[in-house]
């Protein structure tokens, strides 16, 4: 038994019947329902009667707790009914019923190998089926653009090449020299205790033609255009600019795939030749290889069947870039959230299709 | 024309009283010396043309801006001048519908409505759920329970928006610009599911607004704002009867005669 001051409300559960009195409104709704919900596991009768005689303010948070723990009890068997009431409250009591239909949550229960094939359905669909249409699209649009120019905006195309490929010079080739310096100075001393020290040309050469160029390009590429490429598309259609441009016959990611397959190579090819430099600056200091020397074993080592190979590759991690950043940036739903979450999306896939990719590449032409 | 039965019997409480509020920025005189109020149960509405100060009104109201001491008292209290207590049962008993709607993306439309009960609240969810759900039934918006604000038309988003207002059953629902990207119908529509809210809820309204076929509709008291200051303030009837050049034009304008 509960009494709480006039000027609130009082709930009072005697016998089977519960009186509330004074004013119910959001309020007080917690404490009815707390007291009176929590007195509910100890009612041994099969009937409940609310009396609403002394209440004088209700407001449709009130009438909500009353339905509310009507329900409740009705789930445990009990019956429930109304007595009482200004003719106001009543009313109210009308105006604030929750429809039937309305009661229903509108998610229907599903059975477990139901759920496992639709869930399958659902990721082949959006996901992999999805990503090919868009691949097959992209590559249409990119190549048919190539013949009649109208796909894209003038000068989106430089600008786009500047972007992906000028802006990332620096960054690549940077980090390249310094990965050139750490992969010859690890092998330098594995190489000194055979006497096989020549050999660091050989493996340097090799190694970031073949190999880490391409890879390392690529990387630095995804995270660099591939996210601002997701975020770019996935904001324009948040703000349906994407829809104004296809209005007007105009492919966004056009000049960004034409952008991408033509820098990305020369990017490659820059790492390429700023890694060597690093393995050739730790030969001449660790290993006492002079760069005539280093550059004549280069010579007879390097074939230009690897340096195709690479430029080869990196077209091929360019084209899955620009895709998967595409892919994510068309992906966005709803507002500002979303475009984070396909953002870190399309990084974390674009490098990992660049990584599968480059193995699958690296079996074939071994 | 929709007109509510409680108007006859409106009580003379003010819940909002401004008194000589002033607002400069960058050395523009926004609003001069300003002076009305909004009695309890009715249907005030701020009009005026665009860059007449409503919206600074309503930014005042909301203690966004900060105001003189007596110059602004909303619900007894000054809204920028609050502690953080006072400020948080301030906000529980003011809903406010925003012109831009600025329900969250990334919400569904039962979460976004549920947010304000969430954050104020300890009920439990199954309570949460029907209040919800009851809310949206009121705004006829019910099969939209778990949907996203992009997948609603604009008359929808404003009344998934009217139901997040009223979703705390506060005394005072305050809405800048509820037709503004609507068709007429509805337009109409939300303004006789205002007026029927304030009927069922025995809220005051107040609504800032320059859609004269809006304002003929629903307002009570008309508060009009010319250039930062007041040039008319009273009953609706009072307004249209007014001989006031600018009063004459703007009703006369609006109404497409």
């Amino acid at each position: 038994m509960l009494r709480r001051e006039r000027t609130a409300a009082s709930f009072l559960l005697e016998d089977n019947t519960l009186r509330i009195s004074g004013k119910l409104s959001l309020k007080e709704v917690n404490q009815l329902l707390s007291d009176i919900g929590n007195k509910l596991q100890n009612y041994t009768s099969d009937l409940l009667i609310i009396n609403l005689d002394g209440l004088d303010y209700i407001d449709s948070a009130g009438v909500t707790a009353i339905y509310y723990l009507i329900d409740k009890y009705r789930e445990n068997g009990v019956s429930v009914d109304i007595a009482g009431g200004s003719t106001s409250i009543r009313r109210k009591l009308e105006l604030f019923r929750l429809e039937k239909s309305g009661l229903k949550g509108s998610r229907l229960k599903t059975g477990f190998f139901e759920m496992l094939g639709s869930s399958a359905l659902y990721l082949f669909n959006e996901y992999i089926l999805g990503f090919f249409q868009l691949a097959a699209d992209i590559t249409y649009w990119s190549v048919t653009d190539l013949f009649r120019k109208q796909m894209s905006r003038k000068g989106e195309f430089y600008n786009q090449a500047v972007q992906i490929g000028v802006n990332a010079v620096l960054i690549v080739g940077a980090m390249s020299f310094i990965i050139g310096l750490v992969l010859a100075l690890q092998s330098a001393a594995q190489l000194r205790s055979f006497g096989a020290n020549i050999y660091i040309v050989d493996l340097t050469v090799i190694a970031m033609m073949s190999e880490m160029g391409p890879l390392i390009t690529a990387i630095m590429v995804a995270g660099r255009s591939g996210s601002s490429i997701a975020a770019e598309i996935a904001t324009m259609k948040v703000t349906s600019e994407t829809d104004a441009l296809r209005t007007m016959g105009l492919f966004v990611i056009v000049p960004k795939m034409h952008g991408g397959i033509i820098t990305l190579p020369f990017l490659t090819i820059i790492a390429d030749v700023l890694g060597i430099a690093g393995g050739l600056v730790i030969a001449f200091t660790y290993l006492d290889i002079s760069p005539v020397v280093f550059v004549h074993r280069m010579e007879e080592c390097l074939y230009l069947k690897d340096i195709i190979f690479g430029v080869i590759k990196s077209v091929v991690f360019a084209f899955l870039i620009v895709i998967t950043g595409s892919y994510f940036g068309f992906r966005v739903k709803q507002g500002a959230e979303d475009v984070g979450k396909v953002t870190t999306n399309a990084v974390v896939v674009a490098i990992s299709l660049v990584i599968i990719a480059d193995s699958i590449m690296g079996l074939l032409f071994y | 024309m929709i007109k509510s039965g409680t108007v006859k019997t409106m009580t003379s409480d003010k819940l909002i009283e401004v008194n000589g509020l002033t607002a400069i920025f960058d050395e523009k005189v926004i609003l001069s010396d300003v002076s009305f109020h909004a009695n309890s149960g009715e249907i005030t509405v701020i009009l005026g043309s665009s860059g007449s100060g409503k919206t600074t009104i309503l930014k005042h109201l909301l203690g966004l801006y900060p105001s003189g001491e007596d110059a602004i008292s909303v619900l007894g209290k000054n809204p920028s001048q609050l502690d953080e207590a006072e400020e948080k049962q301030f906000y529980r008993q003011i809903g406010v519908l925003y012109q831009n709607v600025a329900l969250l993306n990334s919400l569904t439309v039962a979460e976004n409505i549920a947010l304000p009960l969430e954050q104020h609240t300890d009920l439990p969810s199954g309570f949460i759920e029907k209040m919800v759900r009851l809310k949206l039934q009121l705004v006829k918006l019910q099969d939209s329970y778990d949907m996203y604000p992009s997948q609603l038309s604009c008359g929808m988003l404003k009344r998934a928006a009217l139901a997040r207002a009223i979703i705390m059953d506060p005394p005072l629902l305050c809405c800048d610009e509820p037709g503004s990207g609507l068709d007429p119908v509805t337009m109409a529509s939300l303004d006789e599911l205002i007026v029927n809210l304030k009927d069922l809820l025995g809220i005051t309204v107040l609504i800032v607004t320059h859609e004269v076929s809006s304002i003929l509709r629903i307002a009570d008291r008309a508060i009009f704002l010319d250039e930062g200051r007041i040039i008319f303030e009273g009953t609706l009837t009072e307004a249209l009867n007014l001989d006031n050049p600018t009063v004459k034009e703007f009703f006369y304008k609006g109404r497409g005669n």
